[in-house]
């Protein structure tokens, strides 16, 4: 372990070292990027997915938590996609078979599959956990199937 | 002793860290241990408490930076207090498998990236083949793809370890701190390589340094600081990766492995069309549509190439070991023609395959006295742009389907499909596939 962990290390350092060496005439350019994100990422957007986590699991009932969470992050993620594609002040100009679709409607349209999905996931599971409740299960058990409320939150 | 300003000084007699730098032999210490392992425990424990009695100087009770230092604590308890990290998916089981994920994301990203700089810049050493004729369309498509899986992956492998953001205190030791230094630069250089990627994919580029140096610059720094990380936390991963361990993962945390692994999906879902074919009717923001001229999407247009029409006295130009041989395009006509099916894969991530007919590369080097397996330089019509001259390995022009297209599916090529002709060869980069070729050169 110790030999792995030594020989890792150094390659890693090597790889580190030899990238610094080839960024270093491009720092002024790029050095924010070492700052900005990171902050950005620990100061909005993790604060944001925990508040949203929480409202999820203050709201939601446990059946439709996880549909949820699945919905509002993919959705964040095809939005961010999106923006590369639609918003294209900086971009080329269309060309012939490329960046030359309608992405505002398409996006649109996988979102309304996306929590068209996100909906039927809820209500299959939430029907699940109805069935258990009336079959009178054990808690316990319930909980372990996701159908009673767990320590999740933020 | 007394020192210049008056104060006592104690000189220590050197330690094992002093001697060794010293160049000096440690001396076994008397009782028997040995010398690495007392150099270990002597020399941290020393550095800490230097450090913890310049913090206890410098923020003495009772002086204005002590109530201070009191003052920001009893704060920081309450805003601390607040944040209550309950959830059970911020559990070093989770962290290591998303980890395991994202590593093996940016290992692939960082392979392929690799292989695509060596083909676009090849070292002396380097070998890329001409088959699989698909090769290099799958390592680029493979390089996008895991790039955009990974965007979800960070954010939850990030999400994971957040509690540890407020853990205190901030710093224990100079080896701690290394370690939060370099999660830093993972991080920034993880952030930049997703963020840079994804919008030159999409060709909208909203940065003044060039991407192709910034993005194989710190690509090497992501992946270095990957593997350093790897190497400090090795003994954690492997210990929360155990089979006891995968048991204990309960529901909350196996839904949140799923949801990130489901949401990772969608990613390739809505991006992958652009390289996986069943996909493409799928991908919302695939990059290509199927509306390019002649079934292919044009990456660069005649326009750009600022070429504007080519007439009839075009010759293509032949540079062999017996001077220069010139080629009508009637002439290279009359030559053997070759069809294949070949795909245009780009930098960028899309690829297509299509049909294309023209004359094999090894015919024009066997009509000017070539030896085969020659490298060319191969020059087009366009003046500027960076890849107005190529070269053409001899692996390439050596395999009978590198082509000197002159039809794209049975029509005349068009002009920005690089009419009169244009290269055309397996398992090659879409920017290496010269268009509006003026001359080729034999330089091996």
């Amino acid at each position: 372990m110790k030999t792995t962990r030594g020989v890792l290390g150094l390659l890693g350092l090597a790889a580190l070292v030899w990238g610094l060496w080839m960024a270093y005439p491009m720092t002024k350019d790029i050095y924010q990027w070492f700052i900005g994100p990171p902050l950005l990422d620990d100061a909005i957007v993790l604060p944001v997915v925990g508040v949203l986590s929480l409202g999820v699991a203050r709201l939601a009932g446990t059946a439709w938590r996880w549909p949820l969470h699945f919905g509002i992050g993919a959705t964040a993620l095809i939005v961010y996609l999106a923006i590369t594609e639609a918003w294209r002040p900086y971009g080329f100009p269309p060309k012939p078979g490329l960046h030359d679709r309608d992405y505002v409607m398409d996006t649109l349209i996988t979102l309304v599959v996306l929590w068209a999905v996100v909906v039927i996931a809820g209500l299959l599971r939430a029907r699940a956990a109805r069935r258990r409740q009336d079959r009178g299960t054990d808690p316990d058990v319930e909980r372990q199937e996701g159908a009673l409320p767990d320590k999740a939150g933020a | 002793m007394v020192g210049r300003k008056g104060r006592t000084v104690v000189r220590r007699a050197p330690t094992g860290l002093t001697k060794l730098l010293r160049g000096r032999k440690d001396p076994s210490p008397d009782d028997g241990s040995r010398g690495a392992v007392a150099l270990r425990v002597r020399a941290r424990p020393r550095l800490q408490d230097r450090v913890t009695a310049l913090r206890e100087r410098v923020f003495r009770p009772g002086t204005r930076l002590g109530k201070l230092k009191d003052r920001a604590d009893r704060l920081q308890d309450k805003a601390f207090g607040l944040l209550r990290f309950k959830s059970l998916v911020h559990d070093p089981k989770v962290t290591s498998r998303v980890g395991t994920w994202l590593g093996i994301a940016f290992t692939i990203c960082f392979v392929t990236g690799v292989i695509s700089h060596f083909i676009q810049h090849p070292a002396a050493w380097f070998y890329w083949p001409s088959r699989p004729i698909n090769l290099y369309r799958i390592t680029q498509g493979a390089h996008v793809i895991s790039g955009v899986a990974a965007i979800p992956l960070l954010i939850a492998k990030l999400w994971t370890v957040y509690p540890k953001l407020f853990e205190r205190p901030a710093v224990k030791s100079v080896l701690h701190a290394l370690e939060r230094i370099s999660i830093l630069v993972l991080a920034g250089a993880a952030f930049f390589e997703l963020a840079s990627g994804t919008f030159n994919a999409a060709q909208n580029y909203p940065w003044s340094f060039f991407f192709t140096t910034a993005h194989y610059a710190v690509a090497w720094i992501a992946f270095g600081s990957l593997v350093v990380h790897v190497a400090v936390k090795l003994p954690l991963i492997r210990e929360s990766l155990t089979k006891e361990k995968r048991r204990e993962i309960d529901v909350s945390r196996r839904a949140f492995l799923r949801t990130t692994g489901l949401t990772s999906g969608v990613a390739v879902l809505v991006f992958g069309g652009s390289t996986i074919p069943f996909l493409r009717n799928v991908s919302a923001l695939s990059e290509r549509s199927n509306d390019g001229l002649q079934g292919l999407p044009v990456n660069r247009t005649a326009k750009e190439a600022n070429v504007q029409t080519v007439d009839s006295s075009w010759r293509l130009e032949v540079v062999g070991p017996n001077g220069t041989t010139t080629f009508s395009r009637e002439q290279l006509q009359t030559m053997r023609q070759t069809t294949a099916e070949l795909p245009i894969a780009c930098v960028e991530g899309w690829s297509q395959t299509a049909t294309w007919t023209g004359v094999p590369v090894m015919d024009l080097l066997a009509a000017v006295g070539a030896p085969q397996g020659a490298s060319l330089r191969v020059s087009s019509l366009e003046k500027g742009g960076l890849y107005n001259s190529t070269t053409l390995p001899g692996t390439h022009t050596a395999d009978p389907l590198t082509l000197l297209a002159l039809r794209l599916e049975g029509q005349v090529l068009d002009l920005d499909h690089g009419y009169p002709c244009r290269i055309i060869a397996p398992s090659r980069p879409g920017v290496l596939q010269t268009k509006w070729v003026r001359k080729l050169e034999v330089i091996a």
